[in-house]
């Protein structure tokens, strides 16, 4: 297994699963939060494992790889896991109505409810719209993993040297005594 | 004591277009963002509505989308909350800037403190404001935003060019990998 593939699959499988799981995933309209959580987690767990300085190109591979690992995860669990959500929350919605609102009122807010429930449709007809929106989140999760990535990279990478730091300046006697030697001989 | 080869840098693959290119790249989907943001309003005033429909579903994933939260636009809410939109305002325009800020080709990214100190005012806004201290505004989470944005973009063109050296790195050593055999 290549070394950035083991921090990926974690970083990966953490921001898929919190992406998918109703009511966690809110976190997400914080600018995608779980999916920068999991590229900055990727980019540590690899900073730490590597023995050489990382560069901030290798971090948002990382992070690169664990948004591709989670956004997979994220449309199996997580599409279909929003839909049956849905509904969920549609009965529960209904009941806190009724218990919260006068007879009537409750009754006219499910038909409404009901009515629009029906227009959208059962599981399968809310699927492919489901997948659509869930493709677009796929793709801003590997987005923002990438990011997340980088930032984990910048923040977490301590050591002097990455492939992507300033060269050190060149020693005091580089290129020889100032003036050459030529002539020094005769 | 010398560098072991495997660190060899081709020196080919330090220069060209390269980071012109990243940069570009990153400054077109930047802008993408930007305008899809304030394109979801216009549309939905202009009686698009599954155009409009798509463009604020874009930002959906993303974005709590509260109308009270956010800038308005003839009469629609943008696409994004206003700290959003400030963040997205503000990594566009340090995209944008970047060129005159920093070489292209620059690789190596500023010092994490910087990072710290641009999302420091982001997190006060935010915590002050959940806290019921602070009574955020529009303008205190855009401009807090956008000031994160700017900055972030300052750690993502080098990465993103350090990404693509490492690409071009990885294809010159497949190829010599090739050649060898």
């Amino acid at each position: 297994m290549n070394d950035k593939m083991k921090p990926a699959i974690i970083g990966g499988v953490v921001l898929g699963v919190l992406s998918a799981i109703p009511f966690v995933n809110m976190v997400n309209m914080c600018c995608c939060a779980w999916a920068i959580v999991g590229g900055v987690l990727a980019a540590n767990m690899y900073i730490k494992n590597s023995t050489s300085p990382v560069s901030t190109g290798d971090g948002a591979q990382v992070g690169a790889i664990a948004g591709v690992i989670g956004a997979v995860i994220y449309l199996i669990l997580g599409v279909p896991l929003g839909i049956v959500a849905g509904q969920a929350m549609f009965s529960s919605m209904t009941g806190m109505f009724e218990r919260m609102m006068p007879p009537e009122q409750a009754a006219e807010v499910r038909r409404q409810m009901e009515m629009q429930q029906a227009a959208q449709g059962g599981f399968i007809d809310q699927l492919p719209q489901a997948l659509m929106f869930g493709l677009i989140g796929a793709i801003l999760l590997v987005v923002f993993a990438t990011v997340g990535g980088l930032i984990g990279t910048a923040i977490f990478e301590k050591r002097k040297g990455a492939a992507g730091a300033p060269p050190p300046p060149p020693p005091p006697n580089f290129g020889g005594p100032a003036g050459g030697t030529y002539g020094a001989g005769s | 004591m010398p560098a072991p080869i495997s660190n060899y840098v081709p020196q080919l693959a330090a220069g060209g277009r390269r980071p012109a290119w990243v940069w570009a790249a990153v400054s077109a989907g930047a802008l993408f963002i930007l305008a899809v943001m304030f394109a979801a309003p216009l549309l939905a005033a202009g009686g698009y509505v599954f155009s409009a429909r798509a463009a604020y579903a874009f930002f959906g994933a993303v974005c709590h989308q509260m109308p009270e939260r956010s800038f308005h636009l003839l009469g629609h809410p943008l696409a994004a909350c206003a700290r959003c939109a400030g963040l997205y305002a503000g990594f566009a325009a340090g995209v944008l800037l970047y060129p005159l800020a920093r070489p292209l080709g620059a690789r190596h990214v500023p010092a994490r403190g910087w990072l710290f100190a641009a999302a420091a005012p982001t997190a006060l806004d935010f915590s002050l404001g959940l806290l019921g201290v602070w009574e955020n505004t529009h303008l205190s989470r855009s401009l807090t935003g956008a000031l994160l944005g700017a900055v972030a973009a300052l750690y993502v063109v080098p990465g993103l060019v350090d990404l693509s050296y490492a690409a071009r790195l990885r294809a010159f050593r497949v190829g010599a990998h090739a050649s060898e055999q």
